[in-house]
C-alpha cells in the first residue's frame, strides 16, 4: 500500500462516519469512487474532497442543535438568572450567595433537561457543555484562576478550605460546577427513554 | 432564471455542460470530476444540487468487471438541458463581446 492510500483510507473512513443519515447515498456513491482509483493517483486528493464535503453536511445537520443549544443556555444565563436573582434576593438578602448559588445550579440542570428533552442521542453533549457556557463560560474563568496556583503546587492546602489539598480542591470545584447539569441532562434523556415522542412510537 | 427557478453557478453549469456533451451517456463523478477539473469536494454538493432540481438523473449502475462494487452514475434531463439554454443564453445576454469572440 503506497503512502498516498494509507493516509486516504483513513480519511475515507471518517468521511463515512462523518456524514449524516441524509446523505448515506451520496457517501457511498464518493466512495465507489474511491474504489474506482483503486489506490492510485489522486485517491488522497479524492478523500480529502470527500471529507470535505462530509463536513458541510455534517454542519448543516448539526446546525439546528448548535443553534437550539445556544439559545437554551444564552436564554437561561441571561435571563432566568437575573429574574430568580430579583425574585429571591428580597427573601434571601442578606446571606444570598447560597440559596442564589443553589438556584443558579438549578437553572443550569433545567437547561441541561431541555436540551436532553430535545436531542436525547446528545444528551451527554449537553451535560458536559453548559456548565461551561453558562453565564459566558463563569465556571471554566474561575476554574483557571484556581487551576494557576494548584499547577504550581498541587499538594499545598488553600486558605479557604485547609482539610483538602489544592488539587482536590480544584476538581471538586470543577465536579459542583458540572454535576446539576450532567444530572439534569441525565434525567432529560432518562425520560425521553420512557415517553418516546409520538413520532418514534410511531416508528 | 432556470427552469427551477434559480440561477447557475459558473461551477455547475460546468457540470451541466460536461454532461449535456454526452446526453445519452451516463457518467461516474471520476468522469465527471476529469471533464470539468472539480474537485470531489465541490463536485458533489453540486450533483446533490442538480439531482434535488431535476436537473440530473442518477442511478447505480454494475461495473463490467465482476467482484467490483457498483457506481454512481449520472445523466442530464430534459430540464437540466433547458436551464443550461438558459443559462447560457443568460450568461450571453450579459456579455455581448463573448458571443463575438
Amino acid at each position: 500500500m503506497t503512502l498516498q492510500a494509507a493516509l486516504a483510507r483513513p480519511l475515507m473512513a471518517l468521511a463515512a462516519a462523518l456524514t449524516p443519515a441524509s446523505r448515506a447515498e451520496w457517501s457511498l456513491a464518493m466512495r465507489q469512487e474511491f474504489e474506482a482509483l483503486q489506490d492510485g493517483p489522486g485517491s488522497l486528493a479524492w478523500a480529502s474532497g470527500c471529507l470535505a464535503s462530509s463536513l458541510g453536511w455534517r454542519m448543516r445537520a448539526e446546525a439546528p442543535f448548535g443553534v437550539g443549544f445556544m439559545v437554551a443556555v444564552l436564554a437561561g444565563s441571561w435571563l432566568l438568572f437575573p429574574l430568580a436573582f430579583n425574585l429571591m434576593y428580597p427573601f434571601v438578602a442578606p446571606d444570598w450567595v447560597g440559596p442564589v448559588s443553589t438556584a443558579n445550579a438549578a437553572l443550569q440542570a433545567l437547561a441541561s433537561l431541555v436540551l436532553a428533552l430535545a436531542w436525547p442521542r446528545r444528551a451527554i453533549l449537553a451535560g458536559l457543555l453548559v456548565p461551561f457556557l453558562w453565564q459566558d463560560g463563569a465556571m471554566p474563568r474561575f476554574f483557571l484562576i484556581l487551576l494557576k496556583p494548584v499547577l504550581s503546587n498541587p499538594w499545598i492546602r488553600p486558605s479557604n478550605d485547609p482539610d483538602i489539598l489544592s488539587v482536590v480542591y480544584a476538581l471538586q470545584f470543577l465536579f459542583d460546577g458540572m454535576w446539576p447539569c450532567i444530572v439534569g441532562a441525565a434525567l432529560g434523556w432518562g425520560i425521553r427513554r420512557v415517553w418516546p415522542t409520538r413520532r418514534t412510537a410511531v416508528a | 432564471m432556470t427552469a427551477s427557478g434559480r440561477r447557475l453557478s459558473a461551477q455547475t453549469a460546468t457540470v451541466l455542460t460536461a454532461l449535456a456533451l454526452n446526453p445519452q451517456s451516463w457518467l461516474y463523478g471520476l468522469e465527471i470530476a476529469a471533464a470539468t477539473g472539480l474537485k470531489s469536494g465541490s463536485l458533489y454538493p453540486i450533483l446533490i444540487r442538480l439531482a434535488e432540481r431535476g436537473l440530473l438523473e442518477s442511478q447505480w449502475l454494475e461495473p463490467g468487471i465482476p467482484g467490483r462494487p457498483p457506481r454512481h452514475a449520472y445523466r442530464i434531463t430534459a430540464a437540466g438541458k433547458a436551464a443550461l439554454r438558459a443559462a447560457t443564453a443568460a450568461r450571453l445576454a450579459a456579455s455581448p463581446k463573448e458571443s463575438l469572440a
